[in-house]
Order: structure tokens, then C-alpha cells, then sequence
């Protein structure tokens, strides 16, 4: 009982891991779900009637998965998809092994609001870089994503802090981190004092990430 | 220079066909100022978007420059289209961009030298008299400054075409007269064709030397600018003129009229240029037996040419006012009867 402080049963070296934990999950699997999230997004938006790239085929193959995948709760998910895990992380346990069902999680939910975000995009814009003569592709790098910035950072952001929720529920499944920190100790062995440190941390991760997408999209969005 | 032969365009929507355009052929010729004048939902805008693609004919063609696009393949349409320059309502400039990169975007795109892109970008900042605004981004800037950023960004690549979708529609009298004479100015110094749709009789007035009309899809009247102002034959072509020129013979007057004589003659002259209409009517008086009374005159602006229109009650020996109705047509002027009934 050592090292432990302010009356918590785990040390301040559990508790940096946990942090160091949540923040592997967060940032690996955002990096993917956006990998996968973001180009879903650009072909919901340039597949769609009368833009771009109109093509009913593809749009109506995408639209209807992103919307079952959307409609079931991550906790559900994570049990779902288990022997999918399995095969991708070798395993169906630990922090590493969360990241498949964050991703399947995250993945469908970025495409859906990088969607919204580059249908923000007045249509404008797009006539005109069609009557420049632009190609595809040089409508999305250089009108369609620059001009929906500012709202893709937003996107991001709330994308993140589903995530760093999504991953403390992962805690559940022994993923480790700040959740897990609460689920073993502060919610199983009735550790007041471990359950407010880990939930006051969640709060202070996800007001920094808030705050900081909103300064940051706010700067692109005032010039 | 443009050409539409027999063109339609059809939408789909859910509920049903609208036909948006009937049946259009019209030429517009190097060198003009072509306006098209209609109200709204007339199908102007379609037509417009049909010169550079951004709506596909139904049936018909377009032929720009000698060439339909329609048979284009995708790159050598792309590079047809730097030819074709184009602004809007509502500038449609990036605002995530500054200035100098909203104009510099059609070059970059087809993937020009930077050093070059700097010249050509300035060159057009001088042009449109906005030097000083490279920095700024489209939101710092005033209505009539974003068109002239469009209309640079618009010229970027040398176009020999400039399509203006109502370019002056949301901005105010002042701003407006400034756009179009910067529009007239590209036309002359530049020899650009302009093609523009508006649904204000005022910028036709102003720029364009011919006008065609438009309603329901279908194109009612066409001509010169003089020829439609002096004569419009349709009748919203009449109501369109006479937004802006207006020559009713006042109520009094017109009852006079009526008391003195059951079936007046009235002619309508139209003139142009410095030609005045005093040496005319004194002339006539001298040469024919015919008396003349004017029952109403005014001066407006025609491209900054004075237009004339006078009404004048004619009456006389009926051989008499024959040969001075042939003497006014010989000397170039436009002459109407006016059917009182009609008015
Ligand atoms: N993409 C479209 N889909 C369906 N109907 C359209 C579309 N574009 C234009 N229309 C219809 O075509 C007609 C002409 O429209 P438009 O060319 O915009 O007229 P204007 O520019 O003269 O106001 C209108 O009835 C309009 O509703
Ligand atoms: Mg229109």
C-alpha cells in the first residue's frame, strides 16, 4: 500500500498505465476508423444523386451497412464480433485486442459525420470547380476537403471522445485503462475514491479534446 | 461562337418531367455581349450551364467554338473547359482560401509553374483593381469585391468564353454598374465573348448588344439590343422594356387625343446615338404637308448611348404623311404605329 495516494487501492503507477492504456486504444483505433471512416464518408458524398461521382450502386451498398453497423451499441458489438478479434489481434483479450471492435465501431460513425460534414460544402463550390474543368480527385483535395475543414476537425473531435468512452466500456472485457481502472476497482470493490479520480480524468480528457477541436476548427473557420 | 441547335433539357424528379428547356436555337456570335433576359424559373440558368456542361443537353447540341462538347472524351473536356470561364450569383469563391489562391486555383489546377501562377495572379488582382486584398480571405470582402475576385479567377486561364449566371443579381445599383463595366471592359480589351442571364433588363440596357428573351423554356424574342428596345414584339418583351424605358403617353394627353380626332395617327420614333430629333420633326414639318404635335419624348441610355423615343400625333393629307413616314425610315430611324386601343 505504498505507493498508493489520497485513500485509492491502486497505485499511481496503475493509474499511468491506465492513462498510457486509453490513450494507445484511442489513438490507434481513431487512426484506423479513420482510415477506413474517411474515404467512406468522401464516397457517401460524391456517390450520392447528382454529385460528383453519382452512382446509385455503390451509395446504395454503403449506405444501409454504415447504418447497421451505426445501430448497435458498442457494448454489444464488442461481444459480437468477438471470434472476428480473434482472427485479426490473435486474440479476443487485452488493450491491443479492443482496438478491432473500436475500430468497427468508430470506423461507420466517422464516415457518417465526415459525410454530414462535406455536405455542409455548398454546392457552389463544387459547380464551379467542375466548370474550371477539375478531376475527381482534384475536387476532393482541393474544394471539398479544404472548404469542410473547419467542420471536419469538429467531426474528429466528437469522433475521439466517442472513442475514449467507447474504450473505458472495453474495460469491461479486461482492455485495460482509465475505464477498466473504474470497472475493477473503483465500481467492483466499492473504491469511492479510485471511482471519482477515474471519472474526473475522463472528464478532464474529453473537455481538453473538446475545447481543443473547437479552438482549432474556429481559427480555420475565421479566416 | 456558342451555338444551341434544337436544344431541350428534361429533369427527372420523383414526381415528374419538368421540361426546363422546349426547343432552343440561338447563336451567339464572337465578340458579343449576349444577354438573356427572363423571369425566374424561365430556364436561363439551364440554358447557361449547358455551354460548359454542367448540364447535359436531352437532345440537341451545343457547339461551342466549332466543337460539340457532348462528344467530347473526359480530358479533352476538361481542357475545352479552361477555354470557358465562368462566375455566379453567389461568387462560389473558397473561403477557406485567400485571395490570391482563390485565383490562383484553375492554374494550379492544371498544374502551372508557381513563378508563373505569382505573375498571372497579380497581373489579374491589378486588372479587377484589388492588389491590395491578395492576402485577405473572400469573407473580408464586400459583395462587388467577391464577384471581382470571381471574374478574375474566371480569367485565369485566357478564356475565350465568360458565362455570368445572374453575376449581378445580389448586389446593389451601385456595385452593379461597376461589375458590368468591368465585364464590358474585358470584353473590349480582351475580346472575350460574354454570355449572360439575368432576369434585370437594366444590366441588358447596360452591356449587351443583343438580348434574347426567354419564358417557359423556350426563347420568344431575339435581336440587337437597339432592335428589342425600340420594338419589342412579344409581350414580355414589352414588359421588360418597359421596366426600364418607360414611354407611355400620359392618361391627359391620350384623352386629347381622343377629343380631337377619332382615329389619330401616332408614330413612335426610336433613335440612337447623337442623332437629335429636332432637325427630323422640323424638317418633315417644312418638306410634307403634314402638322405634328409631340405627345411624348425622352432620352434614355442604351450602352451609354442616348436612346431616344418620341410619340408624336401626326395629321395631314394621308399621300403626305405616307412619304414622310418613307423619309423617316430612309433616314435610319425607327418608326412604329401605335394602335391606341392597344395601349
Ligand atoms: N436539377 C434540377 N432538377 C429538377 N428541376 C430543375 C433542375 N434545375 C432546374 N430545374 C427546373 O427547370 C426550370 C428552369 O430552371 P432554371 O434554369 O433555374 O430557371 P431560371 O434560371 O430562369 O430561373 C425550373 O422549373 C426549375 O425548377
Ligand atoms: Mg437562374
Amino acid at each position: 500500500m505504498s505507493n498508493t495516494f489520497w485513500g485509492m487501492e491502486i497505485t499511481a503507477e496503475q493509474l499511468l498505465i491506465g492513462f498510457g492504456d486509453t490513450l494507445y486504444m484511442v489513438t490507434v483505433s481513431l487512426l484506423f476508423s479513420a482510415l477506413i471512416g474517411l474515404p467512406l464518408g468522401i464516397l457517401l458524398v460524391i456517390t450520392r444523386k447528382g454529385h460528383i461521382l453519382d452512382n446509385t450502386w455503390v451509395f446504395n451498398f454503403l449506405n444501409p451497412i454504415i447504418n447497421i453497423l451505426r445501430s448497435v451499441p458498442f457494448i454489444i458489438l464488442l461481444v459480437a464480433i468477438i471470434p472476428l478479434t480473434r482472427i485479426i489481434a490473435g486474440s479476443a483479450i487485452g488493450t491491443t485486442a479492443a482496438i478491432v471492435p473500436l475500430v468497427f465501431y468508430a470506423a461507420p460513425y466517422i464516415a457518417r459525420l465526415v459525410e454530414n460534414s462535406l455536405l455542409e460544402v455548398d454546392k457552389g463550390i463544387i459547380e464551379a470547380a467542375q466548370s474550371m474543368g477539375a478531376t475527381v480527385p482534384q475536387i476532393i483535395f482541393k474544394f471539398l476537403i479544404p472548404e469542410g475543414l473547419s467542420s471536419l476537425i469538429l467531426t474528429f473531435t466528437t469522433a475521439t471522445i466517442g472513442l475514449v468512452g467507447a474504450s473505458a466500456m472495453a474495460g469491461a472485457v479486461g482492455a485495460g485503462g482509465v475505464g477498466d481502472l473504474a470497472i475493477t476497482y473503483g465500481y467492483q470493490r466499492f473504491d469511492t475514491m479510485t471511482m471519482i479520480v477515474t471519472v474526473a480524468a475522463l472528464v478532464i480528457i474529453v473537455q481538453i479534446l473538446q475545447s481543443t477541436g473547437n479552438m482549432v476548427s474556429k481559427q480555420i473557420r475565421r479566416r | 461562337m456558342i451555338e444551341f441547335q434544337q436544344v431541350t433539357k428534361s429533369f427527372q424528379t420523383k414526381k415528374q418531367t419538368v421540361d426546363a428547356l422546349k426547343g432552343i436555337d440561338l447563336t451567339v456570335e464572337k465578340g458579343d455581349i449576349f444577354g438573356v433576359v427572363g423571369y425566374s424559373g424561365a430556364g436561363k440558368s439551364t440554358l447557361i450551364r449547358l455551354v460548359n456542361l454542367l448540364e447535359r443537353p436531352t437532345t440537341g447540341q451545343v457547339i461551342v467554338d466549332g466543337q460539340s462538347l457532348t462528344e467530347l472524351k473526359p480530358k479533352q473536356l476538361r481542357a475545352e473547359k479552361k477555354k470557358i470561364g465562368m462566375i455566379f450569383q453567389h461568387f462560389n469563391l473558397l473561403n477557406s482560401k485567400t485571395v490570391f489562391d482563390n485565383v490562383a486555383i484553375p492554374l494550379v489546377l492544371s498544374g502551372t509553374p508557381k513563378t508563373i501562377i505569382k505573375a498571372r495572379v497579380e497581373e489579374l488582382l491589378e486588372f479587377v483593381g484589388l492588389s491590395d486584398k491578395e492576402k485577405n480571405y473572400p469573407e473580408q470582402l464586400s459583395g462587388g469585391q467577391k464577384q471581382r475576385i470571381g471574374i478574375a479567377r474566371a480569367l485565369a486561364t485566357n478564356p475565350s468564353i465568360l458565362l455570368c449566371d445572374e453575376a449581378t443579381s445580389a448586389l446593389d445599383p451601385q456595385t452593379t454598374s461597376a461589375v458590368l463595366q468591368l465585364l464590358k471592359k474585358i470584353n473590349q480589351q480582351y475580346n472575350i465573348t460574354i454570355l449572360l442571364i439575368t432576369h434585370e433588363m437594366s444590366v441588358i440596357r447596360e452591356i449587351c448588344n443583343k438580348v434574347a428573351v426567354m419564358e417557359g423554356g423556350l426563347v420568344v424574342e431575339q435581336g440587337s439590343v437597339f432592335e428589342v428596345f425600340a420594338a419589342p414584339k412579344t409581350e414580355i418583351a414589352k414588359n421588360f422594356v418597359r421596366t426600364v424605358i418607360h414611354d407611355e403617353i400620359p392618361q391627359s394627353v391620350l384623352k386629347n387625343v381622343a377629343i380631337s380626332n377619332t382615329h389619330p395617327i401616332i408614330w413612335k420614333i426610336n433613335f440612337v446615338g447623337n442623332t437629335s430629333s429636332q432637325p427630323l420633326l422640323s424638317t418633315i414639318a417644312k418638306k410634307y404637308d403634314v402638322h405634328l404635335s409631340v405627345l411624348s419624348a425622352n432620352i434614355s441610355e442604351i450602352q451609354e448611348k442616348p436612346f431616344g423615343n418620341l410619340i408624336i400625333d401626326v395629321t395631314g393629307d394621308s399621300l403626305e404623311i405616307q412619304k414622310a413616314l418613307t423619309y423617316i425610315k430612309d433616314e435610319g430611324f425607327i418608326v412604329q404605329e401605335v394602335d391606341l386601343n392597344n395601349e
